[in-house]
């Protein structure tokens, strides 16, 4: 529920189609008493904005609700790891500790003599400040956090990498844990979703048989016996073959990535039972002839109280 | 501010006729009901004018306004200015339902200048628009498509124009543009 949330704090937030399905997640953030800023998948922020319109424009006509799209507006920064708050205290300008800007809160500043709007927010489970500036000055403030962050060996990372930090972090990834067939309840999110709320887009779509369905493939940690990375997409095998001779399949890969922090191949999947089925050993024939056997496992694999993002 | 860098960073071409990087240009989204007193006073005290009627805008050097959609206004102001703006405009409108964002930073800005059916000519190329002087006056803007991405357009007197697009596709449309004003290309469709 976001109509509870303060001014000045941030929350993680779920939309889910008319039919239930996940469709994007993020951060929004409360501005002031009337506004709000949704974050969406960096991808989905135009498939987001129409699909606010449309539903403001089509159906819901009489409240008294404008959306504008400022993507474009802004540069947004993260500055990410142990070091994330030494680099913007040397920029100077605004408190950054965690007494006065804690996790999931935002603040407006200047910081190195550019005005800047900073959220405590993560998608890689460390300490992690995204900076958000007007986009004709994202050029300047990203040279001022090289220069700053040299002597702290700063360096640019790209979407791969943070793919592997947030699998590590067992946090999903809109097109990687989703397909639009998922709903939040397959990723164990039930913790997102409102119990309070009357209605929302999706509630009674959830409500449905097949989605109720305790057979729905859900969310693990899948971890191979021996240490190698599971093939994306593999398909977890089950006993017998169906009506076209093939293997019946119970599960299958969402992501797959080798872990240079546990120096082993970590892995997401959705599988029959999952969650009921810690520890319990699966096999997921590769196309290379190979057979790999994966444990079931928590899809949390390092850091698993979230210490890491909250100091 | 003074390290503020436009998306195509001054960019010139020379060609049938002259594409150039507009600059800077502070530019509003202000969402209301447009005939509302409160907001019309707001539009006035910004932009020194009028809300516009449907499709029409109007632009002196660098301040403004145009008619986006039936609660829709851009507002142009200069590029320094907006941030301030904004603040004045939402304490002007407090109470009133509007949103007010500063988009100045979103947006490439580009102009096409040289022969009047020249430089209606290389729009016409890449736009769905008929770019007759009669269909398409000065005071007129278009929300339409650029080749593949969406774009703003209007005439903004005799042998001008100026296109409006998302910052992220700034580059790909000026280059369309350099590309179907490559010298040698005219097809001499309108009278010059």
């Amino acid at each position: 529920m976001l109509s509870n949330l303060a001014v000045g704090k941030c929350r993680y937030g779920l939309m889910c189609s008319e039919n239930g399905f996940l469709m994007d997640d993020g951060v929004v953030a409360r501005i002031d008493e009337d506004t709000w800023l949704c974050h969406t998948t960096t991808g989905g922020a135009d498939r987001i904005h129409a699909h606010m319109e449309d539903w403001l424009q089509c159906e819901w006509w009489d409240w008294k609700v404008y959306v504008t799209n400022v993507t474009e507006q802004l540069a947004q920064i993260a500055v990410v790891g142990p070091d994330a708050r030494k680099v913007l205290e040397k920029l100077g300008g605004m408190d950054v500790s965690k007494q006065a800007l804690p996790f999931m809160q935002w603040a407006d500043g200047v910081l190195g003599g550019i005005a800047v709007r900073i959220y405590r927010i993560s998608f890689s489970g460390e300490l992690s400040y995204e900076i958000a500036v007007d986009a004709g000055q994202g050029q300047a403030l990203w040279d001022k956090l090289q220069e700053a962050g040299a002597e702290f060996g700063v360096m640019p990372y790209g979407t791969e990498a943070l793919h592997v930090l947030r699998a590590e972090k067992g946090f999903i990834m809109i097109g990687d844990e989703t397909d639009g067939t998922v709903i939040p309840q397959d990723l164990n999110l039930h913790w997102a979703i409102s119990k309070k709320k009357a209605d929302f887009l999706g509630k009674r779509a959830q409500e449905r048989s097949h989605m109720t369905d305790p057979n729905r493939w859900r969310l693990v940690g899948l971890e191979t016996l021996d240490g190698s990375v599971l093939p994306d997409g593999a398909y977890a095998v089950a006993e017998g073959h169906n009506a076209n001779g093939q293997r019946n399949v119970q599960g299958r890969v969402t992501s797959t990535y080798y872990s240079p922090t546990l120096d082993k191949g970590i892995a997401m999947g959705l599988v029959l039972h999952g969650p009921e089925r810690m520890g319990e050993v699966i096999d997921f024939p590769g196309t290379d002839g190979k057979v790999y056997k994966a444990r079931i496992v928590d899809p949390v694999f390092f850091d698993k109280d979230g210490e890491k993002q909250n100091v | 501010m003074s390290n503020a860098l436009s998306a195509l960073g001054g960019a010139k071409f020379d060609g049938l006729v002259k594409v150039a990087d507009a600059g800077l240009q502070g530019m509003i989204t202000l969402r209301g009901n447009l005939a509302d007193a409160t907001l019309q006073q707001a539009v006035k005290a910004a932009t020194g004018q009028a809300v516009p009627d449907q499709r029409a805008m109007v632009l002196q050097g660098d301040t403004g306004v145009a008619w986006m959609s039936p609660d829709e206004l851009l507002l142009f102001v200069p590029y320094a200015q907006a941030h301030a703006c904004v603040a004045s405009l939402r304490t002007a409108l407090a109470g009133t339902h509007h949103i007010v964002e500063n988009v100045s930073d979103a947006r490439a800005f580009i102009t096409l200048s040289g022969a009047d059916g020249l430089v209606r000519e290389v729009l016409a190329k890449v736009v769905p628009v008929d770019m007759d002087p009669q269909q398409m006056p000065a005071g007129q803007m278009r929300r339409t498509k650029l080749a593949q991405v969406a774009a703003a357009i209007w005439m903004q007197g005799t042998g001008e124009a100026r296109v409006v697009c998302f910052r992220s596709v700034g580059t790909y449309a000026f280059d369309v543009l350099c590309t179907v004003a490559a010298p040698g290309s005219a097809v001499g469709f309108f009278a010059s």
